[in-house]
């Protein structure tokens, strides 16, 4: 019951013309630069981060990003499709049957299917976290000191394991997301750390900035050495409404994706880029034409497209009861959250639960935006695909020196901006993911603090982190998962060599 | 990056990693201080963090080590995309000095003319028509729309 009285109160804020009129444009703009050739999730947040600042209410500026994230992901989607240029890595798989669908001039009923199972599965995902999502929260309000260090540094070790690139590549990157956390005063002892002198430093890096420049200005350096350049299938997408044969061969994909992406995206670093893997994989293995994957199968984009929603949607869960952002996309909404003066995590439904509920319903109402949007708009987010990167490069080079000047109205920032840009840069060139520096920068704080704070309660053993039962269950539960992973690996690597 | 340039560049960062975390270790040991282990210092967290970074570095420059050598393969027009990306760098940094000083308008407008003739090399009449039209959208969305503060310019005061 309680249940059902949070989300019709959220559903009252929600409805509000000003949280509406954002939600819409949260969708809107989130797919139209979402569409852009390069620009996935990720960058698509951070360029438009700043515009929180504009926004006075927590809850409709959460919104507002909410609405920007699950619009960016569509957008990833039809790039996919239509220039075999997966904005982000959860929708690499998309273009594999995606493209040739659309070469084979079906590609209205690839981004119809697109659309429609991103729907259904969003839409599954949210009721979802309707659910679960106040259990959970109760259930970590018994949190202390210890297991929340245990839950941020599982967590964390959880993105850099899963994330499927190189494990010691993604330690690193937490590593220096952690250090770059801890620039500035120390909050316990006031001390200021590695400022060097500089005023600016003493209050550390801005997360704004850090972000726009690691995945905004970092992508466009990026291109500006491999001059994006991609192939536009078609731009006559033609109907989106997919034929009757169509919805029998994806309905099943659709559902059995939408289960894959919601319980795989709750686990931290799980998120869109297993779970859509993970539906592409299990699709082409239950197909009757198994052969007709990599040729343009429907079900190739049903699947993984509801599977990467789904756990969009779901990886609300940890963040919102846990205070602990899965992937990079979250950790900006989770960032977002903070300027906004409201800390994520177990008390957010009791202290704020106009923002917890007002959210989740503006979920609800968003995929139906997203629908209602994107069908009929298909054909003009095809004609995005073709904005030259000469135009978008320095347009988006313009947003994020305007956006980072905007924060504090002081020069330093556009400088660590760059700093920031090029970093980025040096990291995409020496095939380091981002994803875990992002996610360690926002959780640094709550690291330090929980680890000093333990450790003042255990008079300095380390031993309180296996003691306690919860933090010990913690540590279990991503040692199965890290064993688990290993010995997947050692059997694909086996299996192969035979 | 060719595959030999990549084993290359990253035996270096490696060894710039190891340095770095060490450096990092030894300053948060001097100048931070470490503290007691039931009231940990400032420089507590840093310093396990520059020892984290300087072993994964030697990690990283082991395996890089053992990985199997890869022959060289000059990458594709390597040489005339890295010419457009030094100039769109030196850009970037020209533009954010200019900024404050030269104002919003002058420095955006200097920025995008100067893009599309270094960058992209285009024509006179489209260079001048993406950068009016992009320097007053910004203007528009930013400024006006947005209400967000955009400086004048201290070399017009």
């Amino acid at each position: 019951m309680e249940t059902i009285g949070g989300l019709i109160s959220g559903f009252d804020i929600a409805l509000t013309p000003i949280n509406l009129l954002f939600a819409f444009i949260g969708a809107l703009v989130g797919t139209a630069i979402g569409v852009l050739p390069g620009l996935g999730p990720a960058a698509t947040i951070a360029l438009l981060l700043p515009a929180i600042y504009v926004v006075q209410e927590p809850v409709t500026a959460i919104i507002l990003m909410a609405g920007i994230f699950y619009g960016s992901m569509y957008g990833g989607s039809t790039t996919s499709i239509l220039l075999n240029l997966p904005g982000e890595a959860a929708s690499v798989v998309t273009c594999i049957d995606g493209y040739k669908m659309a070469k084979k001039g079906r590609a209205g009923a690839a981004l119809g299917i697109a659309a429609i199972g991103s729907f259904v599965a969003g839409t599954i995902g949210i009721l979802g976290m309707t659910l679960f999502a106040p259990a959970i929260a109760g259930f970590a309000l018994s949190f202390g000191p210890p297991e929340k260090f245990s839950l941020a540094v599982v967590g964390l070790l959880m993105a850099v394991t899963l994330s499927g690139h190189s494990i010691t590549k993604g330690l690193v990157m937490m590593a220096m997301g952690l250090l770059l956390a801890s620039v500035g005063l120390d909050p316990i002892s006031g001390k200021t750390r590695f400022s060097f002198g500089v005023i600016e430093l003493q209050s550390g890096f801005d997360f704004v900035t850090l972000a726009m420049g690691v995945f905004g200005l970092g992508e466009i350096f990026i291109g500006l050495e491999s001059a994006i350049k991609a192939e536009v299938a078609t731009t006559k997408v033609g109907s989106v409404w997919p034929t009757l044969k169509d919805w029998a061969e994806s309905r099943m994909a659709i559902l059995r994706g939408t289960l894959i992406g919601f319980f795989v995206g709750v686990i931290p670093g799980g998120g869109a880029v297993i779970s859509s893997l993970v539906s592409y994989a299990v699709e082409k293995k239950v197909a009757k034409h198994p052969e007709e994957f990599g040729e343009g199968a429907i079900e190739g984009v049903a699947g993984p497209e509801a599977a990467n929603n789904a756990a969009s949607s779901s990886s609300f869960i940890p963040l919102l009861t846990l205070g602990i952002p899965g992937n990079a996309s979250i950790a900006m909404i989770f960032a977002a959250l903070l300027i906004k003066g409201i800390t994520p995590g177990p008390f957010l439904i009791q202290e704020h639960p106009e923002v917890f509920w007002g959210v989740i319903a503006s979920m609800y109402l968003g995929n139906v935006m997203l629908l209602v949007l994107n069908l009929p708009l298909v054909g003009l987010w095809a004609q995005l695909t073709r904005v030259p990167f000469g135009i978008m490069a320095p347009v988006i080079i313009l947003f994020t020196v305007i956006g980072s000047y905007s924060i504090q109205g002081q020069a330093f920032d556009i400088y660590s901006l760059i700093g920031f840009g090029l970093f980025g840069y040096l990291l995409r060139k020496l095939k380091f993911e981002p994803g875990p520096l992002v996610l360690a920068f926002v959780l640094g704080p709550m690291v330090e603090q929980s680890m000093r704070q333990s450790l003042l309660i255990s008079g300095g053993h380390f031993s309180i982190f296996v003691t306690r039962p919860i933090s010990l269950a913690l540590i279990g539960l991503f040692a199965v998962l890290a064993v688990g992973q290993a010995a997947f690996l050692v059997y694909k690597k086996l299996s192969t060599t035979n | 990056m060719d595959k030999a340039g990549l084993h290359r560049a990253e035996k270096v960062s490696a060894v710039l990693l190891v340095a770095f975390g060490l450096f990092v270790a030894f300053y948060s040991h001097h100048y931070l201080k470490l503290g007691r282990m039931i009231t940990p210092g400032a420089g507590f967290l840093p310093y396990c963090i520059g020892l984290v970074l300087a072993l994964l570095g030697a990690a990283w420059y082991v395996r890089t080590l053992l990985a199997r050598p890869v022959p060289s393969v000059p990458a594709e027009g390597g040489g005339a995309l890295r010419a457009r990306l030094l100039p769109g760098i030196l850009l970037v940094v020209l533009y954010a000095w200019l900024f404050e000083r030269a104002g919003y308008i002058a420095s955006t407008v200097l920025f995008m003319v100067g893009w599309q003739k270094l960058v992209e090399r285009e024509g006179w009449v489209k260079t001048a028509i993406v950068s009016a039209a992009s320097a007053a959208f910004m203007y528009v969305l930013f400024a006006r729309l947005l209400r967000v503060f955009l400086p004048v310019g201290t070399w017009w005061d």
